[in-house]
């Protein structure tokens, strides 16, 4: 029987035909959660990680799921900020040096990104949303991620370019070329397709499957200070800094996940591990007519429980457009009022409850950097494939 | 400079210009809510100038409220011993918008205020069938067919005393000189039988933020009393065990708010001028009328309980307990955390014990382990003991006790994290509730018409009771999933109509309770601001609008 591999976020299909390539992904997550294993370890000790690979660790524990649940739009925008201010910065580009150019992001760092189509009076049309991390389209491209450098062992996947233009093709726009979408050669993920003219996939530097992945290890470990074991998720996140504290994310995913290992449990996330869109609550809004809108929420990737792509669109036949929706009598002017209306998800796991608690260890001392800026600056994260298929089992076991 | 438990010396609130239901609470046994429309403006104006000096402020509605405990604590109950008649008043945008200017208005920061109430109901959750009772269309005040343009509240202990002043307020506003007419009059009583108790027979009201801020330079005198030993790790953010403080901000404007976290909210987030500037010192009030349907409510308790009972895992299970897991807490207020299996009408009565407990912590705080001591020397309200004897809390993060739809749970998930992220967030969303119950008990008159006059103030409708009610009420995943639940209590859903609780037995087996009826219906209302007494006095009555 075959090994188990790590599945593509939502099930997605885009690897089934390249060479090595659902090989290549397992390869890549599994060192994501190796880092994560490492990165526990160094505060509780070899072998006491509560984190673990739920895919490869043998013997399978029985494991139970926990959903956790934030809002899609940017709470750090609406913090200090009118609401109306806040609707409007979530669609101003951030800009930030890379491999010595400038590139741009948009500002939404909950995991989930869009992009808003207008027509020529400036009503909106349609709103594409994306919660797909970066890793996997950099991996579609060229077989890994650029956050990592695959060793003499790994699998030899090389992706499917071409793949990727005809993704870009069939949901951002026809006219999209291969040229369009690389820099120096390479898929680069600020292309003007994913940024200016559309939502690919994830382009935040904090919205990535490895920090997903980094967040739950560092999460993982229990915390104390002045003796007494902290259980409050804004104080975990203060003494553990493991994310973005003014997100709704972070302390959420982190809160949940330490909650989790609180149990004394072993605890990961659930596969396929991905962010997933979970919900749009249409509530209240209505038709240019003060009737109740219809269902004009399209999935367009991923699996029903595990959704990756969306497009809110009104369809032709009804005479209007998302523009003229109004949301308890506001009209929709800006598409994070449909982020505000999302919720995301993602499914934690935990299994030998009360059988792995390690001792609280002290607040994090220092600013630890985070996650991200190491797939900005383009720094590899060196792996060791034989390393780490050695080491999982003897970590998870 | 600090305060006394330490964090920053609190804020000296303008208590002689504030109106007094905002942040102290009327807290009378007879409340009387006579709903107007503008008509003759310049004669509404006049009319108002004479109301202005009558309006009651913080200080005043402090000041009784004060020694009304003092003396209950002293001499136990005092029914009719002593007496206040108080007056408020408060303004829908097109009231406003009347006695000022649409561009006046177009500067508050709050669309749903401006909006209004009925054009924000289907966001609520409201009917979206025009036939249906709870649409606007049929509500019986704050309608389409029903507009409001401001609300006067009178509360008294005497019904008689509320009779006199209604009837002299209602003749100054609504007589030949009084430019307003009336649109609907609610009068309000508590329960005569289980006074303190809404029409479902649940004690209500019983958690409310603590308001910080002072009433004077002098650095104790607090708004919110503080009970808690200063040495006491909770005494810098509780008042009393189980009640947070809260910068005053988050419910009148102009005013320090919570700090965003992680930033230590010890110290306030800077006040912000308000827009309009007259707006300073005024706060947003929210009115629903609901309908109660007593019977429909018991009789889906006593139906599904048996039906439940039968599966296994919930053998046994009472419709008295069922209720509990939908309300959170049992009739007599005691929390579901501290009495499990049973009510408890002794920790009931306690109202610190009954509201000392958390969903992740215990105690509701890191690193507790026990009751806070309290001050010796305050004299402490009626029927709390000076030592928490009753039963413990027990931590519940996954809803075993207390299900995470729990209506209690929904619109106050404590020390639990949300979909907004860590506990201190759920500070800023925060309202002052101050409803009353109309109509007959069910008992005496079980035909007649009966309900809440739900009343809250905040500084943000959008932000605290609009995203109460239809981020974490209505929706089924937040603020907590796994299992997640809608409140089962009030919850509306006009696009599904289906409302599910999730409760979760002793093996951690879930079991689903779903319905289509409803028990609590809307009928009226408005989104209205309370201006501070000077702004009624020198802006709203102003011949000419500010400019």
């Amino acid at each position: 029987m075959a090994a188990p591999l790590f599945r593509p976020p939502g099930d997605l299909t885009d690897f089934d035909g390249i060479p090595h390539q659902r090989e290549a992904w397992d390869a890549t997550m599994t060192t994501f959660f190796l880092q994560a294993i490492q990165r526990a370890e160094q505060e509780v000790g070899a072998g006491k990680a509560q984190i673990f690979d739920a895919v490869h660790a043998l013997p399978q524990p029985s494991l139970t799921e926990a959903t956790i649940i934030w809002n899609g739009f940017p709470k750090t925008l609406l913090d200090g900020n009118t609401h109306e201010q806040a609707l409007q910065l979530a669609e101003q580009l951030l800009s930030f040096r890379l491999g010595g150019r400038t590139v741009q992001a948009r500002p939404q760092d909950e995991y989930l990104e869009w992009h808003a189509t207008r027509d020529t009076s400036g009503r909106i049309t349609a709103v594409d949303f994306t919660c797909e991390g970066p890793e996997y389209w950099t991996a579609l491209a060229h077989g890994y991620p650029d956050s990592v450098q695959p060793g003499a062992g790994a699998p030899p996947a090389k992706g499917d370019l071409d793949a990727v233009v005809e993704l870009y093709r069939k949901f951002v726009s026809p006219s999209v070329q291969k040229q369009d979408l690389l820099h120096n050669g390479s898929y680069d993920p600020y292309n003007a397709w994913n940024i200016q003219q559309g939502a690919m996939h994830l382009t935040h530097p904090s919205n990535s499957l490895q920090a997903e992945v980094f967040l739950a290890g560092d999460a993982s470990v229990l915390r104390e200070k002045n003796g007494q074991l902290i259980e409050d998720d804004d104080e975990l996140i203060r003494c553990a800094q493991y994310g973005v504290p003014t997100r709704s994310s972070d302390p959420t995913i982190g809160g949940s996940v330490n909650g989790l290992a609180r149990t004394g449990a072993l605890v990961s996330l659930a596969e396929p591990v991905g962010l997933y869109i979970d919900s749009l609550d249409t509530t209240g809004w209505t038709r240019p007519d003060g009737s109740p809108v219809g269902d004009y929420w399209t999935i367009l990737r991923g699996s029903p429980t595990a959704v990756v792509r969306a497009r809110y669109e009104v369809p032709a036949s009804e005479g209007f457009a998302v523009g003229d929706i109004q949301i308890g009598g506001e009209p929709i002017a800006f598409p994070g009022q449909v982020a505000e209306a999302i919720s995301m998800k993602l499914t934690g796991v935990a299994g030998e409850q009360g059988q792995h608690a390690a001792p609280p260890v002290p607040c994090v001392s220092g600013v630890q950097p985070l996650v991200a800026p190491a797939i900005i600056s383009g720094a590899p994260v060196e792996m060791l494939f034989q390393h780490s298929r050695a080491h999982r089992h003897e970590v998870v076991v | 400079m600090t305060g006394a438990a330490g964090g920053a010396l609190e804020p000296v609130l303008a208590a002689g210009d504030i109106q007094g239901d905002s942040l102290s609470g009327f807290r009378k046994d007879h409340q009387h809510y006579e709903f107007l429309k503008v008509g003759d403006v310049a004669t509404a104006k006049r009319s108002l100038a004479r109301l202005a000096p009558r309006l009651s402020p913080l200080a005043d509605v402090h000041m009784f409220n004060r020694l009304f405990r003092h003396m209950r604590t002293r001499r136990g109950e005092i029914p009719g011993t002593l007496s206040s008649t108080w007056i408020n008043v408060a303004f829908t945008s097109s009231g406003l918008a009347a006695l000022t200017s649409q561009a006046e208005v177009a500067q508050f920061d709050d669309e749903a205020f401006k909006l209004g109430l009925a054009a924000r109901a289907g966001k609520l959750g409201d009917p979206v069938d025009p036939q249906a009772e709870g649409h606007p269309a049929r509500w019986v005040v704050g309608g389409p067919q029903t507009p409001v343009d401001a609300v006067v509240i009178v509360g008294s202990d005497s019904a008689d005393n509320l009779a006199t002043t209604v009837t002299d307020v209602v003749s100054l506003l609504t007589g030949t000189d009084g430019g307003f007419t009336t649109v609907w009059s609610e009068p309000c009583d508590v329960r005569a039988d289980l006074p303190g108790h809404e029409h479902f027979g649940f004690r209500d009201g019983i958690s409310q933020p603590g308001i910080r801020g002072r009433l004077s330079q002098d650095a104790d005198s607090y708004l919110t009393p503080r009970y808690l030993e200063p040495a006491d790790p909770r005494a810098a953010r509780f008042s009393r065990p189980g009640q947070p403080l809260v910068w005053p901000g988050e419910f009148v404007l102009g005013l320090p708010r919570q700090q965003v976290p992680p930033a230590d909210d010890l110290e306030p987030a800077p006040a912000v001028p308000p827009q309009p500037a007259w707006a300073a010192d005024g706060s947003f009030l929210v009115i629903r009328r609901l309908r109660q349907d007593v019977a429909a409510f018991t009789g889906f308790i006593e139906q599904t309980a048996a039906q439940l009972s039968e599966q296994p895992g919930l053998e046994g299970l009472s419709p008295q307990r069922l209720a509990a897991l939908i309300v959170g807490r049992w009739p007599s207020g005691a929390p579901l955390t501290r009495a499990p299996d049973a009510d408890d009408p002794d920790l009931g009565a306690d109202d610190f014990a009954a509201n000392d407990f958390g969903y992740v912590s215990p105690w509701g705080q890191s690193g507790t382990s026990g009751p806070p001591e309290l001050v010796t020397t305050r004299p402490l309200p009626h029927g709390v003991a000076p030592h928490d004897v009753h039963p413990r809390p027990v931590a519940d993060a996954g809803g075993l006790l207390c299900p995470h739809g729990a209506h209690v749970r929904k619109i106050n998930p404590r020390d639990q994290g949300t979909d907004l992220g860590g506990p201190r967030n759920t500070l800023r969303r925060r309202i002052l509730r101050r409803g009353m119950p109309f109509g007959p008990q069910h008992a005496t008159a079980p035909d007649a018409s009966r309900g809440l006059m739900f009343a809250c103030y905040q500084a943000s409708i959008q932000d605290q009771f609009e995203f109460l009610s239809t981020n974490w009420v209505n929706r089924f995943s937040a603020p907590r999933a796994d299992p997640g639940g809608a409140d089962l209590l009030i919850a509306e859903s006009a696009a599904t109509a289906r409302r599910t609780l999730i409760l979760v037995d002793k093996s951690g087996k879930q079991h689903e309770v779903a319905t289509l009826a409803t028990w609590v219906t809307p009928t009226g209302g408005g989104y209205f601001f309370a201006p501070a007494i000077s702004a009624v006095r020198d802006v709203l009555t102003a011949e000419t609008p500010p400019s």
